[in-house]
């Protein structure tokens, strides 16, 4: 059997952490390929209609990163994607989603190895924790 | 399904384009753009694509007011809902709010697999059994507390009074673990794939918890389960909203209530009202409270005014006119409370009220309560 | 052809609408005997009711008037109207028809259709015909145009009492009539009813002893009607001097009047009023008898007797006053004046006490006390008066005494106050003016001191055996003599007639002085003379005095007339309830109590001599008179007006319903169209919104003959409309109702938008309508004028609901305008529905004529192409609307066509022979 490879979703913010990660990338700072990196202008647009369709199209894990409090280019993004993850986050558990399932991070430019690090992490959990339950959908009544 | 189908199905052909459905509806009055008379004369007419791609299609709030009126019985919300079914299957879903959250929740939902934490809220001050012949049906209230926390509406604080109500009425109701949203909302806009899921969990649910009668505190929840289910599964129990219940109870077991001083209105929910038939109960509970004094909207009964949105679909500023006008109609009574019985109602009334900083339109504003809340209120403890 | 054997060659018509008459007409010229049988009293049916018709906009009633007349006075067509069909058994060519002719209770034989009964009727009740816009009385002609031109009486429930009070008034006043005229608010027709028996209502209305009150059928349940209070609120409410002069033929007669009192002034009110030359003769300086001298101003104003007598002066009679018959003039140059004379001199003379001391100053005689204040004249009344009788006299000498100034005022009376003759009100009246009353005491001297009267000796009484006149007999009792110090007696003691003068005439007079008459006719021993009144009973009552002389005024003029003196028939006694009949009252009607009379305060009133009864308040009267038993029903309450009215004497009360058995050889039904009951349609709010109407309300208010007069006027406020609105569809097209289209709608509320215009140019008229249905011959055109010519304008759309503008009662009306897809409001000052239209039978009436109707209830047809006007039963045709939805040249085509059938099946069964 194929071990299994989770599918991680990550909404990066374009000035911080995008730019973070493409970093990493030319610095050839390994990071797993799980990921798929979606940039946004900014952390706080991220809505949570885009965490939650992202686990209806079968994400494993969701990233959520952006500026520290004070760096963002919009200055109050970050403030605003907190105040939205957190009602977020409440809204999944509910659901009974697992905590490592979601995450929320503040990476700024410099600090590629922290992405990276991260991306790492949720890959070893999200193996540990298994296949999104989003992925298997009911059978329709005949 | 095809459009031919639809308009056999619904005997929509009987229709003869008279306009009173028209003249009466809600979202009419405000929306020019939106006629229910010419949805079906296009539908009459064969333009399917003119029906089908319209946005307009998701503006119907399914409130029933047309139908009370037709004089060729065309029911209208359900050709509209079978219509939609079409809208979906071409990929057209209307203009989802709060971007879609709600409907991507039920969708979710679907999963077999997940494990919901939903009864986390629930404490040490309520009474629940595993053995009762009576579920209460929480519905969507936990997943709506953190979402309409800006509008300081706690949907739980209905459940909870609900439960609180029950309690002092001697009833130790079921609450299941595994419930799933009910589907209301996906059946309204054409989404029978999600619905249908959703339907068969719950109705297997039910079935394992043996259960008599479920209580709805939500009337969304309870039209579904009464009218629509039955269509699809099996559920082999009975279904009560809890006015109804209280109304019942209030009559046989001698329950008393303290005394409330307050002039008070009450919102006919559409899917309680029209769709269901139940006016008397609910009023004849807020009568049995002394002190309540009720006075009536200018349309009350049949007449009541839909809260503005349905399905989470189609919010605009049409449906926030709509709302300020039955605000406004709640303000003109003079009651200092208006009671509703429905959720959304609440959640819908509760937004247009926030300042959204429109000095030159402000809304009236009146305090609201559910019906269980003030019941809540009013039970004397220790009977 | 003759008329039928066993009815083979007969026709029945269900129906007198246009349909009926006309299938009638055609089977009549075609030799057939025809039944026309119709529910209601007159032919004519649903057109008589409309203004005009399309699509020529002929009068209505121009065309079908002639037609009914045909239909009347055909040879062939025999009317039976006011009838329903009980059973029919049989079969084609032998059908047996049973018919309820209802009790119409005029005999149709004998009535002319003058309408005088209806003038007379105080019940009044909204009128079906104009759908309830209008009124009619209990008594009525369902239109002016009607065949046949009869009345009929709509008696509705049984009257719950038995009108005891009209057969206890010696007059027979026709109580629970003007009872209701007065609830009605009719005070000139009801003063003018009063009349017709009483020609002093507001003098009786204050005076009378009401033995109409006594034998009220109310007083079984809880408290008798205030009748009396109730006689005067006409004359209250309403300026009797307004009241107009009757011309009357004048016939060469003279009567002579001796005494101008209540009997003399209703003799001369009725000879009067037939033609003859009537002269009254008053000793007194004023007239009005006892009316004026006997009973006091406080309570009976003189002015109000003087309005009273003053009509009788305007009927021509003359009053001679201060002549005084035996003494300035002769009986025997009366005789020889006047063709006849009547004595109603009543009984003015005073008794004597007989008591030592009665010469004494200050001892007076009562009656000639209360003619001297009457008059004006000076009397002396002093501090300490005291008042000797019991009866009324002795009251109003007390109070009387009282306003002039008399600190202390004492009535001595010999018996008990259960044997004393005065009305229980006067003595509570004189009580509250602080009278005292010794009972059981009689005066036995008076003593002056000073020349004045100073003391009366009385002793006390004990009760006995009854003496001659009943009552226990007073006994003084031994040793209980007392005095009480007086300046003032006034004896009471009763009236005697002064009858010396006529004595040489050869009248008889009894023992006590009275005239000796016939009591039927009230003549004398003398031809040609008649008395009446007190002079002839004694000392009696207002109304008594009355029936006298109107008794008198009969005999008289027939005596004028050369004709035999008959008495008035045998008199009714009143009737009381059953105790079935009381628990059946008191379980229908809440018990009521009377509305007391208001009365001038104790203090202020003893001042002076006003009025002490105030009268009732216009609320009070219409409350009060609201508690009549007879007046609790909506119909007839057999107060037998109509009967007095009626000269060829038509009116029937005990008519009872009669039973007809026809045998015929087919039956057409054409029972026509009913109108639905749109209430239940609550968005338009008809029934609670004021200005919103049906469209045959609008017909009858255009219509010449109805409620209007053809005035176009809204019926809530009779402002004039000049936008109106049509909604069309109404309860009909309508799922939730009747599903089909009545048909008809579209082009009458054309013909009435026409209409309203020529009543008044202004007038725009708009119709919202879902389909314009124009399909008969020149519909379409008719149309396009209404748009061209008369204003009319067409909105395609089914309003949603009508609201209402506060600040004028205007409706408004919600409408999606469906050319355009707006939605928009319309102000308009009268909205119109086309009501739905249904076929007029009952499951009943289908029941018994055997035949099926479909779900609609229209008559079912088994084979609708081809013989269309069959029914489910072979014989049996229908035609017109109770067929299918159609107008009125439709109708009488179907007629005609009926009448076809009918006449080929009648034909062809005779000719295939056997009997």
């Amino acid at each position: 059997m194929a071990e299994f490879e989770p599918k991680i979703i990550a909404f990066a913010c374009n000035w911080c952490t995008y730019a973070a990660a493409d970093i990493a990338g030319t610095s050839r700072i390994h990071y797993p390929a799980n990921v798929r990196i979606v940039r946004v202008m900014c952390s706080g647009m991220v809505d949570p209609i885009y965490v939650l369709k992202a686990f209806e199209m079968g994400a494993d894990g969701v990233l959520v990163a952006g500026c520290h409090g004070i760096d963002c280019h919009y200055l109050n993004g970050p403030v605003k994607c907190d105040a939205m993850f957190e009602k977020l986050k409440r809204v999944v558990n509910t659901l009974g989603l697992e905590d490592e399932r979601l995450r929320r991070e503040m990476i700024s430019t410099s600090e590629s190895p922290i992405f990276a690090q991260v991306i790492e992490e949720m890959v070893e959990q999200l193996k540990k924790v298994g296949p999104s339950p989003f992925k298997v959908k009911m059978e329709a009544l005949a | 399904m095809n459009l031919e189908d639809i308009i056999q199905e619904t005997k929509t052909y009987y229709c003869l384009e008279c306009g009173k459905c028209t003249s009466i509806c809600p979202v009419a009055r405000y929306d020019p753009a939106f006629s229910p008379r010419m949805l079906i004369e296009n539908a009459l007419l064969g333009f399917e694509d003119e029906l089908v791609f319209n946005q307009k299609l998701f503006s119907c709030l399914t409130c029933y007011t047309c139908q009370q009126e037709c004089p060729s019985d065309v029911d209208f919300p359900i050709f509209v809902r079978k219509a939609r079914t079409i809208a979906q299957d071409n990929g057209q879903h209307g203009v989802c709010a709060h971007s879609g959250q709600l409907q991507s929740l039920a969708r979710l939902m679907t999963s077999p697999t997940i494990k919901q934490k939903r009864l986390e809220w629930l404490s040490k001050e309520y009474s629940v059994s595993e053995n009762s012949d009576v579920l209460l049906w929480v519905g969507c209230a936990p997943y709506f507390e953190p979402i309409f926390e800006d509008i300081e509406f706690r949907a739980l604080d209905i459940t909870e009074a609900s439960l609180k109500v029950l309690n002092l009425l001697g009833i130790k109701p079921k609450l299941l673990t595994d419930e799933k949203c009910c589907g209301h909302d996906a059946l309204w806009t054409g989404d029978i794939e999600t619905f249908k899921k959703l339907a068969e969990h719950n109705a297997a649910q039910i079935k394992e918890a043996g259960v008599k009668k479920i209580v709805f505190s939500c009337p969304e929840g309870y039209r579904t389960f009464k009218l629509d289910y039955p269509n699809y599964v099996d559920l082999g129990c009975e279904v009560q909203h809890i006015s109804e219940l209280l109304a019942e109870k209030i009559g046989q077991k001698g329950v008393k209530f303290k005394e409330i001083n307050k002039k008070v209105t009450y919102q006919d929910p559409c899917r309680l009202g029209r769709h269901l038939g139940v006016y008397d109960a609910p009023r004849k509970v807020l009568e049995s409270i002394p002190g309540i004094e009720l006075v009536e909207m200018k349309h009350s009964g049949w007449e009541s005014i839909c809260c503005g949105t349905s399905a989470w679909t189609n919010c605009d500023s049409y449906s926030n006119l709509l709302r300020t006008e039955r605000l406004s109609e709640a303000v003109e009574t003079g009651a200092e409370l208006l009671i509703t019985a429905c959720p959304k109602c609440q959640t819908h009334f509760r937004c247009a009220m926030v300042d959204k900083g429109e000095e030159h339109r402000p809304t009236p504003k009146i305090e609201i309560m559910d019906l269980a809340n003030l019941v809540a209120n009013a039970i004397e403890e220790g009977r | 052809m003759s008329n039928s054997e066993n009815g083979r060659k007969s026709v029945l018509v269900i129906g007198g609408g246009i349909a009926g008459i006309q299938a009638s007409l055609d089977l009549g010229n075609m030799g057939f005997k025809v039944y026309l049988v119709e529910k209601s009293p007159s032919i004519g049916g649903r057109m008589a009711q409309l203004d005009k018709t399309f699509p020529t906009n002929d009068c209505a009633m121009c065309i079908l008037a002639p037609k009914m007349i045909e239909a009347s006075s055909h040879p062939n067509i025999e009317l039976l109207t006011y009838s329903e069909i009980e059973k029919v058994s049989g079969e084609i060519g032998k059908f047996t028809v049973k018919i309820k002719k209802k009790a119409s209770f005029v005999d149709w034989n004998k009535c002319t259709g003058c309408g005088l009964c209806v003038e007379g009727c105080p019940v009044i009740i909204p009128n079906e015909f104009d759908q309830g816009i209008g009124k009619r009385k209990a008594i009525y002609m369902l239109f002016p145009q009607a065949v046949p031109k009869k009345c009929v009486i709509d008696k509705g429930e049984e009257r719950p009492c038995k009108a005891a009070c009209m057969d206890a008034c010696p007059v027979h006043t026709n109580v629970p009539g003007y009872i209701k005229l007065i609830a009605e608010g009719q005070f000139k027709e009801a003063y003018k009813l009063i009349r017709e028996t009483n020609p002093l209502p507001a003098c009786v209305g204050r005076v009378c002893y009401a033995p109409c009150q006594e034998a009220c059928n109310r007083g079984q349940i809880d408290e008798p009607l205030c009748i009396r209070d109730l006689k005067r609120v006409p004359a209250d409410q309403w300026n009797i001097e307004e009241l107009e002069v009757p011309v009357v033929a004048e016939t060469d007669k003279k009567v002579a009047i001796v005494g101008s009192g209540p009997a003399g002034l209703a003799a001369a009110n009725d000879l009067a009023l037939q033609g003859h030359n009537v002269t009254i003769f008053e000793a007194l300086p004023e007239p009005g008898g006892m009316l004026r001298v006997g009973i006091p101003e406080y309570r009976l104003p003189k002015e109000i007797l003087r309005q009273e007598i003053g009509y009788i002066q305007k009927l021509g009679v003359e009053i001679k006053t201060g002549v005084q018959v035996g003494k300035d003039i002769t009986i025997e140059k009366l005789k020889k004046d006047y063709d006849a004379i009547f004595v109603a001199i009543g009984a003015h003379g005073g008794m004597k006490l007989g008591v030592e001391g009665e010469d004494i100053p200050g001892v007076m005689e009562g009656i000639g006390f209360l003619r001297a204040t009457s008059l004006g004249e000076k009397v002396d009344v002093g501090k300490k008066v005291a008042v000797i009788g019991g009866g009324n006299t002795a009251i109003d000498c007390a109070r009387t005494a009282r306003r002039l100034g008399a600190k202390e005022v004492t009535i001595v009376y010999r018996r008990s106050r259960t044997e004393m003759p005065a009305s229980e009100e006067e003595v509570t009246a004189a009580e509250k003016e602080e009278i005292k009353i010794e009972f059981l005491t009689t005066p036995s001297r008076f003593s002056a001191e000073n020349k004045k009267l100073a003391k009366m000796e009385c002793v006390r009484m004990k009760l006995g055996e009854p003496d001659a006149s009943g009552r226990p007999r007073p006994i003084p009792i031994q040793g209980s003599e007392f005095t009480i110090p007086v300046d003032t007696v006034i004896a009471a003691l009763g009236q005697a007639p002064e009858t010396d003068f006529v004595k040489q005439s050869g009248v008889s007079l009894s023992k006590r002085g009275t005239i000796e008459i016939d009591t039927k006719t009230g003549v004398t021993s003398v031809e040609g003379v008649f008395a009446g009144g007190d002079v002839v009973t004694g000392p009696a009552f207002v109304i008594d005095a009355i029936a006298a002389g109107k008794k008198a005024a009969r005999s008289i003029h027939q005596y004028l007339n050369g004709q035999p003196l008959e008495g008035e028939g045998s008199v009714k006694e009143p009737e009381k309830l059953s105790q079935e009949e009381i628990e059946d009252c008191k379980r229908r009607f809440p018990p009521r109590n009377k509305v007391e009379m208001r009365e001038g305060p104790v203090k202020k009133r003893v001042q002076d001599f006003r009025e002490v009864a105030l009268g009732y308040s216009l609320e009070e009267a219409i409350e009060e008179s609201s508690r009549c038993l007879a007046g609790q029903i909506e119909g007839c309450i057999e107060c037998h007006e109509c009967e007095r009215r009626c000269e060829p004497k038509a009116i029937v009360y005990t008519m009872k319903d009669e039973n007809i058995a026809l045998k015929v050889g087919a039956i057409i039904l054409a029972s026509g169209l009913g109108l639905y009951d749109i209430s239940s349609i609550t968005e338009y709010g008809y029934g609670k919104i004021k200005n919103v109407i049906t469209a045959m309300e609008f017909e009858r208010l255009t219509a010449a003959s109805g409620p209007t007069m053809g005035a176009l006027k809204r019926p809530s406020d009779g402002k004039l409309p000049v936008n109106i609105a049509f909604i069309q569809c109404v309860g009909s097209r309508d799922f939730r109702n009747k599903a089909y289209c009545s048909s008809v709608c579209c082009m009458h509320a054309t013909k009435e938008a026409m209409l309203a215009f020529e009543h008044h140019p202004g007038t725009k008229s708009t119709i919202f309508y879902m389909d314009m249905r124009a399909v008969g011959k020149r519909f379409q055109e008719y149309v396009a004028r209404a748009k061209k010519d008369y204003n009319a304008t067409y909105i395609r759309a089914r309003p949603g609901r009508i609201e209402v503008n506060a600040e004028n009662d205007n409706p408004i009306i919600w409408y999606e305008e469906t050319t355009s897809g707006e939605i928009k409001s319309f102000d308009a000052e009268l909205v119109v529905l086309a009501q739905a239209m249904v076929p007029q039978i009952t499951q009943g009436l289908a029941k018994i004529l055997g035949i099926e109707l479909d779900e609609n209830g229209f008559v079912e047809v088994p084979d609708k192409l081809l013989q269309p006007l069959d029914t489910t039963r072979l014989g049996i045709f229908a035609c017109g609307y109770v067929h299918s939805p159609r107008d009125i040249p439709d109708s009488v085509t179907q007629a005609s066509g009926a009448a076809g059938r009918a006449a080929e099946e009648i034909a062809s069964l005779h000719s295939q022979g056997g009997n």
